[in-house]
């Protein structure tokens, strides 16, 4: 069975794949490439409403003026002149050169069933490292919008990517410190849960706990602490519960924290 | 090419009190400036940043902005002055908003933290919103689609009959949000601290909920498929074997006679209820797993983008549009 490409998987996904009802009918029997069509057309779900941005029509100059210092300088090359003189013998050597290697392809021995399998194994392979690593590049995007629903998509979609790096974790940590939404940084405790075994995740979740004067935020917290059983979080916890300045119910919840944590 | 426009505005005058002369120049409270995007052709995004004074913006069929400024003149509302300021006049200060375009970004801010002023805005209806008050009574959107944010501390935040994606935090206030039509696979999150959170989707609405208060209740006319909480990965909680039964509940006591046959029945459950309570509290790694997330998981039409109503002391409302 001939499995379709990525490039192929995209046009069927935007509809502009030639032969799309046998695409159609190869993903209902195959369950690999049906799985890496789902990957893709998730993938490509997140970028769906992204605006590109304009650019300025000095763009080409300005980019231009950056790099024209960087570039080798160009020599003409010796061959030159013999190219001019010799150019119907060099189209000629080319023509042997291509009949040569049709030739040659028809008697060259072809690959077994079994190794053809294994590199469409390795292919699949290769496209799912590469569509893991397209999400996390998008989720970190969204996570910097300007748009408070694009952050909050961002930090939702971290949810479905499978073991995701450090830098996933890091950006979830910093929006839950600094970012403006008070909804945004409630989505990122939930989505930071499957990373409290994480010592940076402990200690993050701590400061944060330390820093906001998110009523909403600061009990999402306490209630994180005592889930995760993070007894280190014992002086934040108190420090929280002593201050006269928060919230009162967040001082209450506070104290049930330590309760919990038998603390 | 891109036109980029730069437009300040101070709005608002220098002007006496009292309230005879008040209500005289009463038309003159009214401050008023005309803004247009940059590019006019895609739509906008409007930032309101007041410390004092509520916010309400509503849809115009005009391409500009018109922002107009109600003075709210505290001294208005105040008795004569006494003590040291008696036989004085008392003067007021204007609200000083300042208005910045750039880049079809408008921002609109008031560095005043007293004597606080109403702002009303009139904007294309296809408008990007990030609003955000500290003391105004209320935040009021009407009819608009884009995506829009809307935060406030002490007062409510209303939107009607908006269109596409919205996050709204109230911390004292209620949050009421009527969406007519929403921008697919895009989440939301509607919150409060001290306020209910009263939000009406249209009925095809797809999308999977998760709902919390903490002191109140959830309601809805909505057909929700309750849903266990999302499971999270091995390296969420690195439990390692079988976690160990919880220790037995003591027996329970002897009936007195004569007693009521269905009083055991009732103990019985209630009994049933504490064990299935403490199976969830279920022990991993020596320790004890508290399931504290009271959330309520549910997918409607089928589920969709994750959408989160969550209050702490109030009640959750979730009602189907017409």
């Amino acid at each position: 069975m001939t499995h379709y490409t990525e490039d192929e998987l995209i046009l069927y996904h935007y509809g502009e794949a030639p032969r799309r009802d046998r695409i159609e009918e190869h993903l209902q029997a195959c369950a690999p490439c049906a799985t890496a069509y789902r990957d893709i057309a998730r993938t490509l779900a997140l970028v769906g409403d992204l605006e590109v941005p304009e650019r300025d029509e000095r763009y080409g100059l300005e980019m231009w003026q950056r790099i024209r210092h960087d570039l080798p300088p160009q020599d003409v090359p010796w061959f030159t002149g013999l190219m001019a003189w010799h150019r119907f013998a060099l189209a000629g050597a080319a023509a042997m050169l291509l009949l040569a290697s049709f030739v040659a392809g028809l008697y060259w021995p072809r690959p077994g069933a079994a190794s053809q399998d294994a590199q469409q194994a390795s292919n699949l392979n290769d496209l799912r490292g590469e569509l893991h690593q397209m999400r996390e590049m998008l989720t970190l995007s969204l996570m910097q919008q300007q748009s408070a629903t694009e952050r909050l998509r961002g930090v939702s979609g971290s949810a479905q990517i499978d073991q995701p790096g450090n830098q996933i974790v890091g950006a979830l940590l910093d929006t839950l410190m600094h970012d403006s939404n008070v909804n945004v940084r409630l989505a990122c405790i939930d989505a930071l849960r499957r990373f409290s075994g994480q010592d940076q995740v402990r200690r993050g979740t701590i400061q944060a706990l330390g820093e906001s004067s998110f009523p909403l935020v600061q009990i999402a917290l306490i209630d994180y602490m005592v889930e995760t059983k993070d007894k280190g979080a014992a002086d934040a916890l108190r420090r929280l519960s002593e201050d006269s300045m928060v919230n009162e119910a967040v001082r209450g919840r506070a104290v049930w924290g330590l309760q919990q944590l038998q603390l | 090419m891109k036109r980029t426009g730069f437009v300040t505005a101070s709005v608002g005058v220098l002007f006496l009190t009292g309230v005879a002369f008040v209500q005289a120049q009463s038309d003159s409270n009214t401050n008023r400036v005309t803004v247009p995007f940059s590019d006019p052709s895609r739509p906008g995004t409007v930032n309101v940043s007041v410390f004092q004074g509520g916010i309400t913006v509503r849809a115009s069929t005009g391409r500009d902005v018109i922002v107009t400024s109600n003075d709210a003149r505290v001294s208005n509302t105040r008795d004569q002055p006494a003590g040291k300021g008696a036989g004085l006049r008392r003067l007021s200060q204007p609200a000083g908003l300042a208005v910045t375009e750039e880049n079809n970004v408008m921002t609109i801010s008031s560095g005043r933290l007293s004597g606080g002023s109403g702002v009303e805005l009139q904007v294309p209806a296809r408008t990007n919103l990030k609003l955000s008050t500290v003391n105004g009574d209320q935040i009021l959107v009407e009819r608009i689609e884009g995506d829009i944010e809307v935060t406030a501390v002490n007062g409510s935040i209303m939107l009607t009959d908006v269109s596409g994606a919205a996050v709204v935090h109230s911390t004292n206030g209620e949050v009421k949000v009527t969406l007519r039509q929403l921008t697919p696979q895009k989440p939301m999150s509607f919150t409060s601290f001290n306020g209910d959170v009263d939000v009406t989707l249209p009925t095809n609405t797809k999308a999977n909920l998760k709902m919390r208060t903490d002191h109140g209740e959830v309601l809805t006319d909505f057909d929700v498929q309750i849903q266990q909480r999302p499971a999270t990965t091995a390296t969420a909680f690195p439990i390692v074997g079988v976690a160990p039964p919880a220790p037995p509940l003591p027996p329970l006591p002897a009936l007195p006679p004569g007693a009521d046959a269905n009083e055991r029945q009732r103990q019985v459950e209630e009994r049933q209820r504490q064990a299935a309570e403490r199976q969830r509290q279920r022990v991993g790694r020596g320790g004890t797993r508290i399931e504290l997330d009271s959330s309520i998981y549910g997918t409607i039409n089928g589920g969709g983008p994750e959408f989160e109503l969550r209050t702490f002391n109030g009640n959750i409302y979730l009602r189907k549009g017409k």
